[in-house]
Parts: C-alpha cells; structure tokens; sequence
C-alpha cells in the first residue's frame, strides 16, 4: 500500500490512498506537554514514548510513504525505512488531507470539534513560541550589546550634564571653563573644592592638577568676574556632582562588565579594537553571528550609513571608515593614513569575527601583532600625503546642498567626488576624489592633541 | 466630549469610520476590548469597543484610505501574514476576521515576535504565532493549513520571490494575496516606480495577476501595495 504521513499539534497520521487513517500516534492533549513532543517531531525524531507507532507501521505491507516536508522525511525513514520514503513538497494530496485533517479527526472522534483543533494549534504554537523566544535570548552577546549601548547612552547623558554643571557652576567662576577641558576634572573640582575662594595652587595641585595650569586656575579664581555662591546653594550643586560623578563611576563599571563578557564571547575582536569598540559594533549588527557573516568591506563602514548610503544614491565619496573610526590608530592618524588603515583593521575584523562566532580559538595576541606590523608598515610607507594634482578635488559641478556645511574633509577640499551620472575622468589616479591636500595637521588634530591632556 | 459618529466603511466588512468634528478616521471593532497594542485610541459606542487604524502605522489601513477597491480580508478569512513585526496590522487584521477567522503570523526578529506575542495573541485567540523564517516554506507546514489570503509584508531584497513561494503551498486556487512592496529594500539606488514595476512583472511570469497597484504616500515613502489572485489557466 501507498500511505501519506502528516504531522500536526494534535499527532501523526498515516493515511492511506483512500483517505483513511490507517495509523496513529496521538500527542498528549496538554499544549505545553504536546510542544514538547512537537518540538521532537519538528527537528525528525520520534520520541521514545511512540515506539509502538512504529512497530504497528513497520507491521502493515506500506510499498511507499509520500511526505512534503523534510522533517517528515526523516521521521518517515525511521518509522518506515529508508527506501520506501518519498519527498514531493506540493504534493496535492498531502495538500487536501491537511486542510481536512480537523474534520476527519471530528469524525473519528478523536477531537470535539474543528474549533477545538483551532484552538490546540494555536495554543500548541504559543507554546513553541515561548520557547523560541527563550532560546534565542540566552545568548551572551545580546548581554553585552545592551550594556554597551547603556554606556553609548551614559556618554551622551553625561555629555549633557557635564554641560548643565559648567553653565551652572559658571555663574560663580566663569573662567574655569575654559581652563579645565576634562568633564569630570572639573566635576570633581567643584565637588570637593567648592567656591572658588577655595582654588588655591596648593589645594589644586593636591587635586592632581599640574603646577602650571594650578597656578592659572588660582590665578583666575581670584580675579573672577562670577557671583558669589551662597552656602546652601552650593550644597544643592555639590548633590548634583556627586550624583554626576557616581554616573561616571558606573560607566567605568559597565566598561569592565564590557571587557569581562567579550574577553569571553568575542576574544579575538577584542584583542583587535578592545571589547567596548567589539560591542559597539556587535549591537550595531544584532549579534556576534551576524557580524561574522559580513564581508570586511561592511565592517568598515558600519555605523557611517548616512554617508554611505549618499554614495550610493548621489555618486558622493563614499565613507572611510565608520565606528571603527574610534579605533585609536585610526583617530589619531593623519586623514592620508584613516582609509588605509581602516581597510586593514576591518579586514582582520572580519577574520576575528569569523572565528569569535564559529570557531571559538584564540588567536587574539598573533592577530594583534599582525595587525600592529601592517598599520606600522602603513605608516613607513605613506609619509607625506599624496601629491595634489592641480583639480583633482573639484567636483564636476556645484556642490549639492547637503554637502555645504558637512563634514570637514568636505568643506575644504571640495565637493563630492566622481558624479556618476556623468562621464567619469580615465586617468586620475584612482578617481577617489584625492586624500588630503598639501595641508596636513591642522586646527582640528591640535584641539584634538589637547584634549587627551589632562 | 467631541460628538462622536460611527459608520460601517461602504465596501470592506468589519472596516468601520469614525468621525469626530472635522476629522474622519479608520476603526475596526476590537477583538479585545479594553487593550490597546500600539497606544491607539479607544472609542466605546453603543457598548462595543472599537480601536482606531492609524495609517501612518498600518499599512493596510494607508492602502484603505489610497483607495483600495477590493479588500481580500474580510470577517471569516483565513490569512497567512508573513511579517507579522510587533502586530500593529495584525490586531487590525484580527479584529475584521473575527472569531471564524484565522491568521498565521509568521515573524522572524526575535523582540519583534516577543512584543507580537506578548501584546497581540495573548489576548486574542484567533492569531496562531509562528517564529519562522518566510524563506522555510515548508518549516511551518504543519502548523498552517490552506488560507484564503496571504499577506506579505517582509524587508528582503527577494520579497516576491518569498512570497510566490509561500502561495504556492499555502494560498487556496482561488485566494488572493496582498503584497507590500518595500522599493528601498529590494534596491535603494533605483526608482520606486521602476522596482514596483518589476515586482509586478515578477508575479506576473509567474503566474498572478495584479489586479490593484496602490502608492502608499503620503503614508510610507517609497511603498505600494499590490493586489492579486492566481490566473485562470487556460
């Protein structure tokens, strides 16, 4: 005989050529018990319980078992035996046995009714549903995305409060604003130095300020032009600071949470760009798989979708570099080098990734070595910024609108690179639109140098 | 209290509007009266409870107000909706087909299905929730038997494609199917206009007419809903 197997919430079905069911295997009726059970089904495997299901099928004389999925035909070849299963997806009879199944069971008596099967389908898939979700959310990296997109968010809160408190502050003493560039130098300062009558050389430098700038800050903290600064009012500033500071401290923490759960998730990422800037880019993909699927060219850029998906639409100059930008070696070097280097990083990113999500081995040190040899042979090899040919940088037409007033690079070597839309230029020299011009460091790399003294 | 004015939509079952001075929206009757799922408003008349369709959230109200014609959802409809999300358009959905209807919400991203879950069918017994891939036709055979209508409405560069296939095993001879067409994730250099011709060509060597094509502006940017059935072979 020739018989179908169905599966469904409710059991396996064995039909033959009639549409008769020939053969059972009833799951339990309890939804959550039943999700169990299906859950078995669903990956091939028939649960030890419905051994005898199978012996009462292996006793009938069944030449073939058609089924329409592959689950079924793994379960199929071990009820069955491997020869006798055949897989056709739309098969039509399975099709129009499905769709009757519930009022065949109604006739057997097997179910009340067609809504009561409804309604085991449903509550057996809620079920399969809560355990998806349980499943899918054990994953450690999802951990460490959202601690570090808390510390993305403490950044920009601190931001904002660091500001608030040096206007406020500022009424009282003006001028250490502009003397103390770190936020929470400065915090700290009014915290536990309070008016300025207080700002003197000895008790700054036993702040840890330096001896040239404490003598200043002293300096100015005498002949302020700022109010005076009642008792009481600054106890209410001084709550707020502590309140500030504590923040501070726990984005340190949540950076050591950060550093401890991807030393273990993502080890060679970390080794690469250090486990924040590896969260960072984690979250902005979703989870680690995800990250180790994409190409290296992707990694690059992550994060600079706005430019990106300018390039292509407009035909602007497409990005160098997006999170990873806040890799030091990026950063800190000069604009010629930021592409290069970038290209690089990501493309050991993408190896690191790779063996992070699939592989689990630890290469992190050898990888770190070899990423440190290519960036310094970067650096012997490129100097002195590329030679500017003499319009290379010109677009072919006006600026568009967005580019006024963008990005740096933008606004002072031109407009926005090869038009596509019209001819491109053959021969000029990689047609990227050109790096830097014959000027190098500027304004913007000496605040930047400042701002990491203390 | 600003008079409040019901009326059934004239052509669409289970589609009501409401009118309030000058302002005219959408509502279904709801399902599950006293919750709201995407913070939308509540109107109780004449002891039913009915949830305002906002189509700046819902898909398939915005195509209701571009002026759909033929609405395949109706109360009854069986539907399978590929792209569940967190059940915005599913509880509109489920409250026009009603306790004799059915919808197979299939989703993938996890904390979309949690919400969908947790927000939508918990409260509503007509709603089966799926956590599948739409490209896996045949991982959620089991759980979805024939349906009258299939509703698409997924990111994917081969959204088409994905749902031809689904119709193919699942949508009934003579269902129709709903698709929404998202011209930025199927190409985001080219024109809408050309990407949702393409599409409709796409269905068409394949065997369903497009019956309906409606920009869904100033809703969505860069969407149409398509509209179709199988052909009659010949």
């Amino acid at each position: 005989m020739k018989a179908y197997l169905i599966e469904s919430p409710v059991g396996l079905f064995l039909i033959d050529k009639t549409g008769k069911i020939v053969e059972k295997a009833l799951f339990p009726r309890n939804p959550k018990d039943a999700a169990l059970v299906f859950v078995e089904i669903r990956k091939g495997v028939l649960p030890a319980e419905y051994e005898d299901f199978t012996k009462r099928v292996a006793s009938l004389d069944i030449e073939r078992i058609t089924v329409d999925n592959q689950a079924a035909a793994d379960l199929a070849k071990r009820i069955g035996g491997l020869s006798k299963v055949e897989l056709n997806e739309s098969d039509p009879a399975i099709n129009r046995y499905r769709t009757r199944l519930s009022g065949m069971l109604v006739r057997l008596q097997l179910i009340e009714s067609k809504d009561d099967y409804e309604k085991l389908v449903r509550d057996v898939s809620l079920e399969l549903a809560k355990t998806a979700i349980g499943e899918a959310a054990t994953r450690r990296d999802l951990f460490a995305v959202q601690t570090v997109r808390t510390i993305e968010d403490l950044d920009k809160v601190l931001n904002l409060l660091a500001g608030r408190i040096r206007e406020w502050y500022g009424l009282h003493f003006p001028e250490l604003d502009r003397l103390v560039e770190k936020h929470d130098s400065y915090i700290r300062l009014v915290q536990n130095l309070g008016t300025r009558d207080n700002f003197t050389e000895q008790a700054l430098i036993d702040q840890g300020i330096p001896a040239d700038k404490s003598q200043r800050i002293a300096e100015a903290a005498q002949k302020s032009a700022g109010a005076e600064l009642p008792e009481s009012d600054l106890a209410w500033l001084k709550e707020v600071c502590s309140s500030v500071l504590q923040l501070y401290k726990l984005r340190e923490k949540a950076e050591g949470y950060t550093d401890k759960v991807l030393a273990e998730v993502a080890p060679n990422m970390s080794a690469l760009i250090g486990a924040v800037l590896s969260a960072k880019i984690i979250s902005i993909v979703g989870g680690l798989e995800g990250v180790a699927k994409m190409p290296a060219s992707t990694l690059q850029v992550l994060g600079a979708e706005k430019a990106l998906f300018r390039t292509i639409t407009t035909g602007a100059r497409p990005p160098k570099h997006g999170v990873i930008f806040q890799f030091a070696p990026i950063h800190t070097s000069p604009r010629w080098l930021r592409g290069k280097i970038a290209r690089a990083v990501a493309g050991k990113l993408a190896i690191a990734a790779r063996m992070d999500a699939y592989g689990g081995e630890n290469q992190g040190v050898k990888m770190k070595a070899a990423l440190d040899a290519k960036i310094n042979e970067l650096k012997t090899r490129y100097p002195e910024p590329p030679a500017r040919k003499p319009g290379q940088n010109r677009t072919y037409g006006p600026p568009r609108r967005e580019e006024r007033g963008g990005r740096d690079d933008r606004r002072r070597f031109g407009g926005g690179g090869r038009d596509r839309r019209r001819w491109s230029p053959s021969g000029s020299g990689g047609g990227t639109g050109g790096g830097g011009g014959p000027r190098r460091h500027d304004r913007r790399d000496r605040e930047r140098r400042q701002m990491n003294r203390p | 209290m600003l008079s409040v004015r019901l009326s059934k939509h004239p052509k669409f079952g289970g589609v009501f509007r409401i009118d309030q001075a000058e302002n005219r929206q959408l509502a279904t009757m709801s399902l599950a009266p006293g919750k709201t799922v995407y913070g939308e408003m509540i109107y109780r008349i004449d002891g039913e409870e009915y949830r305002s369709w906002d189509p700046y959230r819902s898909k398939l109200a915005a195509a209701i107000l571009k002026g759909l014609e033929e609405n395949p959802i109706r109360p009854g409809s069986r539907v399978l909706y590929l792209g569940a999300a967190s059940g915005t358009t599913v509880s509109h959905v489920s409250d026009i087909v009603g306790p004799n209807g059915v919808i197979y919400a299939v989703e993938f991203a996890q904390r979309s299905f949690r919400d969908l879950v947790e927000n939508v069918c918990k409260d509503r017994p007509n709603i089966v929730p799926i956590f599948a891939d739409a490209r896996f036709t045949l991982k959620y055979r089991s759980l979805v038997p024939s349906v009258e209508v299939l509703y698409c409405d997924i990111a994917q560069q081969d959204q088409t494609r994905i749902m031809v296939e689904n119709m193919r095993t699942y949508l009934k001879k003579d269902g129709q199917y709903l698709l929404v067409v998202k011209s930025r994730s199927i190409d985001v250099s080219k024109e809408p206009a050309d990407v949702i011709k393409a599409e409709a060509a796409f269905l068409e060597r394949n065997g369903y007419t497009v019956e309906e094509k409606i920009r869904l502006e100033p809703f969505e940017k860069d969407h149409a809903m398509l509209i179709g059935r199988k052909k009659e072979q010949e």
